[in-house]
């Protein structure tokens, strides 16, 4: 049995998710991660934006900050700037992190500020009630695209490695003990690691799109997804319409605390002369 | 002198059913079939065939089912 | 005026001295943009900050920059942003947000021409009622406004103490002529300007509210990483700081983070007067057009005419009831502002006199003759 009530705040518990909701799946995922990082407590500190997956940090026992939508990254910034040794885990969606709060996010993929991001991604935005999002699959309904998505989706893993984010594995919630290995790794690696994880929302989603509940939601992500070891020697056509999980990018840079701290020493040096 | 021991059952599976939101995911995860829905929750139908896999417990979303060593559950 | 010694004394604008000051309060985190005609605040911290062991951090918006800050501040640090209309818009929410979680920070708005782009290297004071209403719902708000250099230092200062003293987002008013005009500043002596520090708990983390219903209504502060692992949220909240729809919990929190900054009005209020006792005009005047106002007001006495000024250096809360008081013997109030009468608006609601607008919105400070103007038409009347 996993020691999850070390890390909750057991009196908030039912928690709000809907049934089959991916979130609890990936909260467990980020505990196991967590406690096998052994970083106390108090030096964790978990930020969120607004919408489904950012009412995580409420549930952890933590120092646990809920901020405003899409800024999560940013509020982020200032707390691991200000005090280092800080752990710092945002938790955001697909909406929080690429739509309203993109800029943030590629910017401090570009500044390669040490931090874990993890984006829960379920395709659409679950809070305000089911409206199409910027990783809704071209076709799928939602409130707001009744006749079919026409634009086309972001790929959130690929938009991290262009502004440079240094680690970015995408996995799914069919996957959660491989989850929680790559949240740890990205929590070890000094820089800014990417984990997306696909994740079922039945009711806004999969309901809607006729996609059934969260069982067969998990079957799809079984069957859709291919480890990017096995992508990389598959033809095209098989793999034509399949998600590709795993690492997909795993770099090393300058981390932006480190740089900074560089750049003040060697000032206050210069300025002893 | 081979005595034939006792098949003991070595884990308990607890469920929270104020928790639970009945998702079937544990029912449909379980490689023993030992869990089933009751009344739109989860309920350890065949507890014998537990093996300790703890898959219901990572992929339960709702924290509501999990699985003890059966030293640990007396104990708690 | 003492004589100032050499050292003590330095030739500065008013973005460098606002910049100096918050280091001197204690500022150690700066997150801004560049936006005219702020953007001095940002380049002096970005050299200075590393100097004083501090971070400067150019965010890439201003939504990003008031973000930035509130993190830092949770964490422990003084933490201020610098910008000017547009950007002061985008920052609305994330005020809002400090307002409502109750931290500490400083805003610093210096005014151009609006609205929209408007008028980048022109100065305005159009953006005293956004500075009190910008963001959305009941809030209190604190915002000063300098009209010298050496006013900016001191109430740069200031801004910061009334920051952590109240647990609040603090908004410094310039403008695009306090803010670059080169005046000789002479440093207030050491202890003349208190620091003031934000109250910090005195509570173990069993028993911490990070949001506690306390007698002064300012909760003790925890910072983050310090062994507390609280809950903060811009969702309504009750002392615990988890998220409620309860309506009396949410009725005491909205009450008490009004009331917070409220009954505090004559600890925060502050202003000048000269030469009223005798008046029988008063001119309101504050930021840019105090400095107008002043002359004018000389001007006025050398010609016969009764003429005093007050100053507001806090705009928000505004000094309602001196204007009252001082509106029981004035009858003639004559209000110069770079915009159509945002203050005019309060000190007619305060004095119920008549009230004589002096406004100019086409980018020009509003001269001392203008005002000296409207002074000799109101005698006359």
């Amino acid at each position: 049995m996993f020691p999850y009530d070390k890390y909750l705040r057991r009196d908030k518990f039912p928690h709000i998710w809907c049934t089959g909701c991916g979130c609890g799946i990936v909260l467990k995922a980020l505990l196991r991660a967590i406690e096998r990082s052994k970083i106390p407590k108090d030096d964790v500190a978990i930020v969120s934006g607004i919408g489904c997956s950012s009412r995580t940090p409420g549930y952890l026992d933590f120092n646990t900050l809920h901020t405003t939508h899409g800024r999560a990254i940013a509020f982020a910034t200032g707390l691991k700037l200000a005090k280092r040794k800080l752990k710092v885990i945002v938790v955001t969606g697909d909406g929080d992190a690429t739509a309203i709060g993109g800029n943030h996010f590629i910017h401090a993929a570009r500044r390669n500020l040490d931090m874990t991001v993890i984006i829960y991604n379920n395709y659409i935005y679950g809070m305000t009630g089911g409206q199409v999002s910027p990783t809704t699959p071209a076709g799928k309904r939602s409130t707001t695209s009744p006749h079919g998505n026409v634009e086309p989706a972001f790929d959130i893993s690929g938009l991290a490695i262009a502004a440079g984010a240094p680690f970015v594995a995408r996995t799914t919630c069919y996957h959660a003990v491989q989850l929680d290995k790559y949240i740890n790794k990205g929590i070890m690696k000094k820089g800014f690691s990417v984990v997306e994880v696909l994740t079922p929302c039945p009711t806004y989603y999969a309901r809607p799109n006729r996609l059934g509940n969260a069982v067969e939601m998990l079957e799809w992500y079984k069957n859709n997804s291919i480890q990017i070891e096995v992508a990389r020697n598959t033809s095209d056509e098989e793999k034509a319409g399949k998600i590709t999980i795993g690492i997909l990018h795993d770099s090393d840079r300058p981390e932006f605390c480190d740089v900074y701290s560089q750049l003040s020493a060697r000032v206050r040096e210069a300025n002893k002369e | 002198m081979y005595t034939m021991a006792v098949k003991a059952r070595k884990y308990e599976v607890i469920i929270n059913t104020n928790w639970c939101k009945g998702c079937l995911i544990c029912v449909a995860l379980c490689p023993k079939n030992v869990l089933a829905m009751q009344k739109a929750k989860a309920y350890v139908a065949d507890p014998e065939a537990c093996t300790g896999c703890q898959l219901c417990e990572i992929y339960c979303p709702d924290f509501a089912i999990t699985v003890h060593n059966v030293s640990d559950a007396h104990v708690e | 005026m003492r004589m100032s010694n050499r050292e003590n004394a330095k030739l500065m604008t008013g973005n460098e001295a606002c910049a100096e000051a918050a280091l001197f309060a204690g500022m150690r985190f700066f997150a801004g943009y560049p936006i005219t005609p702020s953007t001095e605040i940002a380049e002096f911290l970005a050299r200075r900050l590393p100097q004083v062991g501090g971070t400067f951090v150019q965010m890439e918006d201003e939504i990003a920059s008031m973000a930035a800050i509130i993190g830092a501040s949770l964490a422990g640090v003084k933490s201020m942003t610098a910008t000017s209309g547009p950007g002061f818009s985008l920052m609305q929410e994330n005020i809002g947000y400090a307002t409502m979680t109750e931290v500490p920070c400083v805003v610093v708005n210096v005014q151009r021409g609006g609205p929209s782009t408007g008028l980048p290297t022109l100065p305005s004071q159009a953006d005293v009622m956004q500075a009190r209403w910008g963001t959305h719902g009941d809030h209190p708000v604190i915002a000063v406004a300098p009209s010298t250099v050496r006013e900016t230092y001191d109430w740069t200062i200031r801004a910061f103490n009334l920051s952590e003293r109240f647990r609040t987002p603090v908004i410094l008013l310039l403008d695009e002529i306090v803010g670059h005009v080169s005046e000789k500043i002479v440093y207030p002596a050491r202890g003349e300007i208190e620091q003031v520090e934000r109250e910090r708990t005195s509570r173990d983390p069993e028993s911490y509210l990070p949001y506690e219903n306390t007698d002064s209504d300012i909760p003790p502060f925890a910072e983050f990483g310090a062994g507390y692992r609280y809950h903060v949220t811009g969702l309504n909240h009750d002392e615990t700081g988890f998220p409620t729809n309860d309506p009396k919990k949410v009725d005491i929190l909205n009450r008490r983070i009004n009331r917070k900054i409220e009954r505090y009005r004559s600890e925060i209020i502050a202003y000048s007067e000269s030469s009223l006792e005798d008046a029988d005009i008063c001119v309101v005047a504050y930021g840019s057009s105090a400095r107008s106002a002043h002359r004018a007001v000389l001007d006025a006495r050398r010609s016969g005419y009764k003429a005093g000024i007050f100053q507001p250096f806090v705009l928000w809360p505004f000094p309602h009831e001196r204007l009252s008081l001082i509106a029981q013997r004035i009858k003639n109030f004559v209000v110069p502002e770079m915009n159509l009468g945002q203050i005019a608006h309060e000190v007619s609601c305060a004095t119920n006199r008549n009230i004589v607008r002096v406004n100019r919105v086409d980018g020009g400070l509003i001269t001392p003759d203008e005002i000296l103007e409207e002074i000799k038409n109101v005698s006359i009347r």
